[in-house]
């Protein structure tokens, strides 16, 4: 085992990329709301990038590790402390059996991802390591809990290799944040953008929206001008995923996170670009938001920056450590 | 007859939508295009979600993008799903799955019979002759993880949903709601009225007992048959 939970914190559990394949039985994707960054905490200590991450939800976790160990940590919300000294953030770090890791509170962000060398081992369940209690896939991460790390690849003991083992360590390099701290989230139109009346569809991009309590992994209630149908009807449930916003009959949006259900009924007035999705994932209930919509195709295109991004930050430290 | 509209629901999935309505013969078209593209997936196809009218199709477009040199992945999608759906297909060719599951009806379960008896001005008697006396066909599973939407419903047991939603059905549960039937997985709230419980468990270990498209016939079984069907299952 390598760590041991000694204070549970506010909500965290093991996620990787995603549960794929199943949707069409009703069992939602889950897996890390921010894949990004969870993405990024996996490839600085020589992991793929889906292997499962420990997701923090804002602060209050403490561990100790029972073992010595190669992890990393990104995102936000929160910042990892060891004893009293600030561990760094977005680089691998070493540490030693016994080290106290506690998680502080951090105005930016809602999500931290702490990736360890090899990826949480909890038992694969249906293709993938994420926690969804109800198809009965992992637990919620509470004290007491063990968590183990894997087998760390090649690449992970090479990293370790040009480290001080005898006390906590940080690489000499790391991934340079750019900031993802702000307030507007783009989005394209959804199927149902035309049965909105132009007053709510003008609403929509031109006022902001307050993310309200009511907000966790399945999704956002969000809260503002209400949004309300032109042309009324009734609608025949589909398929939803995430980054969806539904409009409830009461006139307020649902933005749909990683365990949304897999279908909905109701109108959907816009989609969050996937590249988007991270800024959503560190938004917290008080903090508002504001829409603005681009073209499908300036989305497709953003997506696969953002995935030749994690590729480049990938073939970059397989060359680095190999010189 | 084909799907009559496409459209994006993200950049990682494009739905097709036949008539809007909920209908049998419909639904098969829908599973129909749903095993033609699994079984002749394009690169980057990530998997299908069949809902009542439509398919949504779910991709990753770097995958498309760097592997067929298409520069627009959902364009891609698009001329595939064209050419694929174009091949005409008789809806009676689907393989239907034939399932019988036994419910029982007595009060400790069937909590809202009595409720529907008066609302329908139907005796219990008949209301479980009916909800037996029918096949079923699952139109999609969702809501929870194994939770099959099946329909129709004979016209007399049409019913519209509770105005105040249960807290807690219990697992199991089989119940009704609009002109549709349902057994709800696991327990949690709900909004259609429980005419009883099956033993069978819905989801168990990951699987899922119903696939979208199978035909469903419930018959009645009594409480002693319950609780040893109940014992077998665990």
């Amino acid at each position: 085992m390598s760590i041991k939970i000694t204070k549970p914190g506010i909500y965290s559990s093991v996620q990787d990329q995603g549960r794929f394949g199943f949707r069409r039985y009703g069992v939602p994707v889950s897996g890390s709301m921010d894949k990004f960054a969870a993405g990024i905490a996996n490839l600085l200590i020589g992991n793929s990038r889906n292997e499962a991450v420990l997701e923090i939800t804002l602060h209050g976790l403490e561990f100790i590790f029972l073992q010595d160990s190669l992890v990393s940590f990104a995102g936000g919300g929160s910042r990892p402390y060891a004893d009293h000294h600030a561990l760094d953030m977005y680089k691998a770090i070493w540490l030693p059996k016994d080290t106290v890791v506690n998680f502080r509170h951090h105005p930016d962000g809602c999500r931290l991802y702490m990736g360890i060398a090899g990826g949480w081992s909890e038992p694969l369940f249906m293709k993938s390591r994420s926690c969804f209690p109800t198809a009965g896939a992992g637990k919620v991460i509470k004290a007491g809990d063990q968590l183990s790390g894997g087998l760390p690849s090649p690449l992970a003991v090479k990293i370790v290799g040009e480290m001080d083992t005898s006390k906590i360590s940080m690489a000499g390099w790391g991934y340079s944040e750019t900031s993802i701290r702000t307030d507007i989230v783009r989005v394209i139109k959804g199927p149902e953008w035309d049965l909105f009346s132009e007053d709510s569809r003008n609403s929509w991009l031109r006022s902001s929206f307050t993310v309200t309590q009511s907000s966790n992994r399945m999704g956002y209630r969000l809260s503002g001008d209400p949004l309300l149908l032109g042309v009324k009807k009734e609608m025949i449930s589909t398929a939803v995923t995430m980054g969806m916003v539904q409009v409830t009959p009461d006139g307020m949006p649902l933005l749909l996170m990683a365990d949304a259900q897999t279908i909905g009924g109701y109108p959907r007035i816009a989609t969050v670009i996937d590249a988007d999705l991270p800024v959503c994932a560190q938004i917290k209930p008080g903090d508002k938001i504001r829409f603005k919509e681009v073209t499908p195709h300036f989305a497709e295109a953003l997506y696969i920056e953002k995935e030749e991004q994690l590729l480049r930050l990938e073939h970059l430290i397989n060359t680095k450590m190999q010189m | 007859m084909g799907p009559t509209i496409k459209y994006r629901i993200s950049e990682k999935a494009v739905t097709l939508a036949w008539e809007e309505k909920i209908d049998i013969d419909i639904h098969r078209q829908v599973m129909l295009a749903d095993e033609l593209i699994s079984n002749f997936p394009f690169a980057g196809w990530i998997e299908n979600v069949p809902g009542y009218h439509t398919l949504t199709i779910f991709f990753d477009p770097y995958i498309i993008v760097k592997q067929t040199r298409s520069s627009d992945a959902f364009q891609f999608v698009e001329d595939y799903l064209d050419h694929i759906i174009a091949s005409p297909e008789d809806p009676a060719s689907f393989e239907t799955r034939r399932v019988r599951v036994p419910v029982c009806y007595d009060p400790e379960f069937g909590i809202d019979l009595e409720e529907v008896s008066g609302l329908l001005k139907i005796g219990i008697d008949d209301i479980i002759h009916e909800h037996c006396n029918t096949p079923y066909h699952v139109f999609m599973l969702g809501f929870q993880p194994g939770f099959p939407y099946m329909g129709m419903l004979p016209d007399v047991l049409k019913i519209p949903r509770k105005a105040v939603p249960s807290i807690k059905i219990p697992a199991g549960t089989v119940a009704i709601g609009g002109q549709q039937t349902g057994i709800y997985p696991f327990d949690s709230p709900g909004g259609w009225y429980a005419l009883g419980r099956t033993p069978i468990e819905l989801f168990v270990n990951g699987k899922a007992f119903f696939e979208p498209g199978d035909e469903v016939i419930f018959y009645p079984i009594d409480l002693d048959e319950y609780h040893k069907m109940k014992s077998v299952e665990h």
